[in-house]
């Protein structure tokens, strides 16, 4: 719980234990929220809503690796789910999306 | 009669490195008691931790307005928890919706807060510290405060060794304090090492409370760490579900964690929300509306023996530790 991890990161829940393995936040005009905000916060460690997943990435040494968020912005239904702060059916589905969206690349 | 002859308060580990200037504490429980669940390896209990943490309790600079602290709601007087208070106050006298449990042998817990939201008592401050009904306040926030107020960043380092504050250090001290209150010194405690007896209506009581309660609240800790319906009837009110909050499962509907009887005279008013005001409530409770398994079956005269037993749960020697009130230099 020291260095990245330390709760006062703000990737950690407070009002139930576990880290929030994903963030993002931001504005886009499609969402019926104020100002269009949307926050997708990812996380969950108990079945069956878990959004942990484990990635295994082939890479060279000194590999670059990517993270595409266009599968993930593809999939979050914005005119209803643009607001995730739980663990959920929802944010499982997101998370695994994710898993699939890592890249490694040789530099 | 049983006769216990070799179980004697044993010394509890001292595992793991912490920072090597600060001074090991040592933990002692009785011998007969499971292996805690804490991992004290990742948190090495130390004298000047543990005097963190108790300073770390009773500082109301965790709540957003510096008006409330742990010991707000726990005090030391009452096994830790709100005397009279059905349910707690935080800041700005919000109340929030439970009432505020006893915090004792917390290193044998595998779960805390009456749903289980939490999973580790390291993490556990987190939930009251950003709850807007009891402290209202950011943990980074804290940690800035702290920084800047004598003698916190002293302190700190003697702990940790390291002033620089982090979440990590204020959470571990917090901990390791609330690992120390640890109550085993009851008359019930006395029995069982053969320093000392029952009469006849404790022992009856003793007999009872097996025969009706132990199975949830499991000897030696007066509970089994699980989760269970007790049958009591959803407040329309506070409209409080208890685990189906965090599992999301219907079969989760009404848990709520099952708590320790230990210092049981002194933590009224029970149950999650403090319904009840007397021990006599709790019994025509489980009497009369009974859990999902069954009503217990017990006249007048048992219950008020089985109340008796209850009380030889109260360990003065807790509630009055000098070690565990607000830190005096």
């Amino acid at each position: 719980m020291g260095g990245d991890l330390d709760p006062t990161r703000g990737m950690y829940w407070s009002w139930q234990s576990g880290y929030i393995n994903f963030k993002l936040e931001g504005y886009y005009t499609v969402c019926p929220s104020r100002d269009h905000f949307f926050q997708l916060h990812l996380g969950g460690y108990l079945a069956p809503f878990s959004s942990a997943q484990r990635i295994r990435l082939d890479a060279a040494e000194g590999s670059e690796i990517q993270l595409d968020l266009a599968p993930l912005l593809n999939g979050v239904r914005w005119e209803e789910k643009y607001s995730i702060m739980s663990p959920s059916a929802a944010a499982q589905r997101l998370s695994e999306i994710l898993s699939q969206s890592f890249s490694a690349h040789a530099q | 009669m049983l006769v216990y002859t070799t179980c004697l308060l044993v010394l509890g580990l001292v595992v793991g490195m912490g920072w090597p200037m600060a001074d090991p504490y040592l933990l002692q429980y009785p011998a007969i008691w499971p292996k805690p669940a804490y991992d004290f390896s990742r948190n090495p209990l130390t004298k000047q931790g543990v005097a963190l943490g108790r300073h770390l309790f009773y500082e109301p600079a965790l709540s957003r307005d510096g008006t409330i602290s742990c010991s707000s709601c726990h005090l030391s007087y009452t096994a830790f928890t709100h005397v009279d208070h059905a349910l707690s106050h935080g800041i700005n006298d919000r109340i929030g919706t439970r009432n505020s449990p006893t915090l004792m042998n917390l290193a044998w817990s595998r779960s805390f807060m009456w749903d289980g939201a939490v999973n580790h008592l390291d993490m556990q401050a987190l939930a009251p510290i950003a709850n807007p009904d009891e402290m209202g306040e950011d943990i980074s926030h804290v940690v800035g405060k702290l920084q800047d107020k004598a003698p916190y960043p002293g302190m700190f380092y003697a702990a940790f060794g390291d002033s620089i504050i982090t979440g990590e250090h204020l959470l571990k001290a917090l901990a390791q304090f609330e690992c120390t209150l640890i109550s085993a010194h009851a008359k019930y405690d006395q029995v069982q090492e053969g320093t000392a007896t029952y009469t006849a209506q404790e022992q009856n009581g003793y007999r009872l409370f097996q025969q009706n309660c132990a199975s949830c609240h499991a000897e030696p800790l007066f509970t089994s760490g699980e989760f269970a319906r007790n049958g009591l009837p959803l407040d329309t009110i506070l409209q409080d579900y208890g685990r189906m909050r965090i599992s999301q499962q219907q079969a989760d509907s009404m848990m709520f964690k099952i708590p320790t009887l230990r210092n049981i005279e002194f933590s009224h008013p029970y149950m999650h929300d403090g319904r009840f005001k007397t021990l006599r409530e709790v019994l025509n409770h489980y009497t009369s509306v009974g859990t999902p398994i069954g009503k217990a079956n017990l006249n007048a005269n048992e219950k008020t023996d089985l109340i008796a037993f209850l009380l030889t749960l109260s360990d003065h020697d807790f509630l009055f530790n000098p070690n565990y009130g607000y830190p005096r230099e």
